[in-house]
């Protein structure tokens, strides 16, 4: 019997394998085409999403989005300005978004998409209407070439290392978030949610630390041990040193030779 | 009929209906599968075929299978004579080592996002190179595999992109 039952299965799926045969090609083109695709009804209402848009853009399941995300209404589209020319695509227009950087905060709180370590999803998005054979639009798609996830940890980390392979120079902000490929502001926020201080902060502190490094060597007056950090010694420095350290210099030197922990 | 034999019988009983319902979940996941090709049937052959960019499906043997219709628009606009079908692709007129990497090696199933390409169209029939500054407007390309149901990749597929 069971022979019988996987037989008239198998003879089943082979007729609807050959009558679908091309048609099963593009669905298979679709569902592993390696960048996310959307499909959406032209009131904005996503209608189908493939495999990359699940992973890449971490939406949980196919039904937490198809039928209930429109693309009209999301804040986040609506936020970055891009709605209007979103929605050139049902004049008939392909229409093209370059840098869409959408922070993934946003997302999680607005389409709870998996939660991961990411910051920003950066993308050019293709918007291009679908038509039937009486040219008429019945769908629009909507194909997210990603060009950069900014999951944090990395770029913080070029940041760090930026910063100690130039802290004796002055504090670069914009070459350091240069090296971390970040812009200015996303670095900041990233770097302080990251670390819990500033981009200048995690300067001051490290230049503080080679600092008491080399205070340590007793051949070199205060004066030129701050000036081998490329600190002058005045009054500004110094009163920095203390509410850094807890102590002033000399007397952080004092202590050390002494053995006393600061 | 012995008291064993009665047990048997509801062994066996028990044994086909399990089989029973190992069937029936195939039979539903293909009716799933079936149906949500036939809902969307148009509509995947629509995605490929207005896709803004050129879409080639080619065969482990070379032989493009389906083109979209940017596809076809480009290659007329480079071909020397445009009235002759793109239905293959000539390997050995493929410079860029990666491209030709590519080409190759979607068939193990790897996916290669390409970058700073000269002439990729003239690896199809009837398109000559042109110099690096007119070597035309798509310069980017992602290679990918696409598998049957067995995983075998039975496709490659080669999007151009600007």
């Amino acid at each position: 019997m069971s022979d019988y039952i996987e037989n008239a299965q198998n003879n089943l799926a082979k007729t609807l394998q050959s009558l679908l045969k091309e048609k099963e090609l593009f669905a298979k083109v679709v569902e592993f085409f390696p960048y996310p695709i959307q499909i959406f009804s032209l009131d904005g209402t996503a209608r189908m999403i493939n495999r990359a848009a699940l992973e890449m853009i971490g939406i949980r399941s196919m039904e937490s989005h198809v039928g209930k995300y429109n693309a009209f209404e999301d804040p986040i589209v609506q936020h970055l300005g891009f709605m209007d020319q979103v929605k050139q695509v049902l004049t008939g227009k392909t229409v093209y978004l370059t840098d869409f950087n959408a922070p993934y905060r946003d997302m999680i709180r607005y389409f709870n998409v998996v939660d991961r370590d990411i910051q920003t999803i950066s993308s050019d998005i293709t918007c291009f209407p679908l038509v039937n054979a009486e040219e008429e639009i019945e769908y629009f798609a909507a194909v997210f070439i990603f060009k950069k996830i900014y999951r944090g940890k990395e770029e913080i980390t070029w940041g760090k290392q930026y910063i100690k392979d130039h802290w004796r120079e002055p504090f670069d902000l914009a070459a350091t978030a240069k090296a971390a490929c970040l812009s200015k502001a996303q670095f900041i926020k990233l770097f302080k949610k990251h670390t819990g201080v500033t981009p200048h902060e995690y300067y001051i502190n490290y230049k503080i630390s080679k600092l008491k490094e080399i205070l340590l060597d007793t051949n070199l007056s205060i004066a030129q041990a701050f000036a081998a950090c490329n600190i002058d010694y005045n009054g500004y420095s110094a009163k920095l040193f203390k509410k850094k350290v807890g102590v002033t210099p000399s007397e952080y030197r004092k202590r050390c030779q002494c053995g006393i922990s600061t | 009929m012995g008291a064993r034999s009665k047990e048997k019988l509801l062994e066996e009983m028990a044994g086909v209906q399990r089989i029973l319902e190992e069937r029936i979940q195939v039979q539903g996941e293909m009716v799933k599968d079936y149906k949500l090709l036939l809902t969307n049937e148009g509509l995947f052959s629509q995605i490929i075929d207005l896709f803004p960019y050129p879409i080639a499906i080619f065969t482990p043997q070379y032989t493009v299978v389906t083109a979209n219709k940017a596809f076809v628009a480009e290659t007329k606009e480079l071909a020397e004579s445009p009235e002759k079908e793109v239905d293959c692709i000539l390997k050995y007129r493929i410079d860029d080592t990666q491209l030709a990497s590519a080409i190759t090696r979607v068939f193990s199933g790897d996916t290669f996002y390409l970058e700073g390409l000269e002439n990729p169209f003239s690896m199809f029939p009837g398109i000559a190179k042109r110099s690096a500054s007119a070597s035309g407007y798509y310069s980017r390309a992602v290679v990918f595999p696409v598998p049957a149901d067995d995983d075998e990749i039975t496709h490659g597929v080669i999007v151009f992109m600007p």
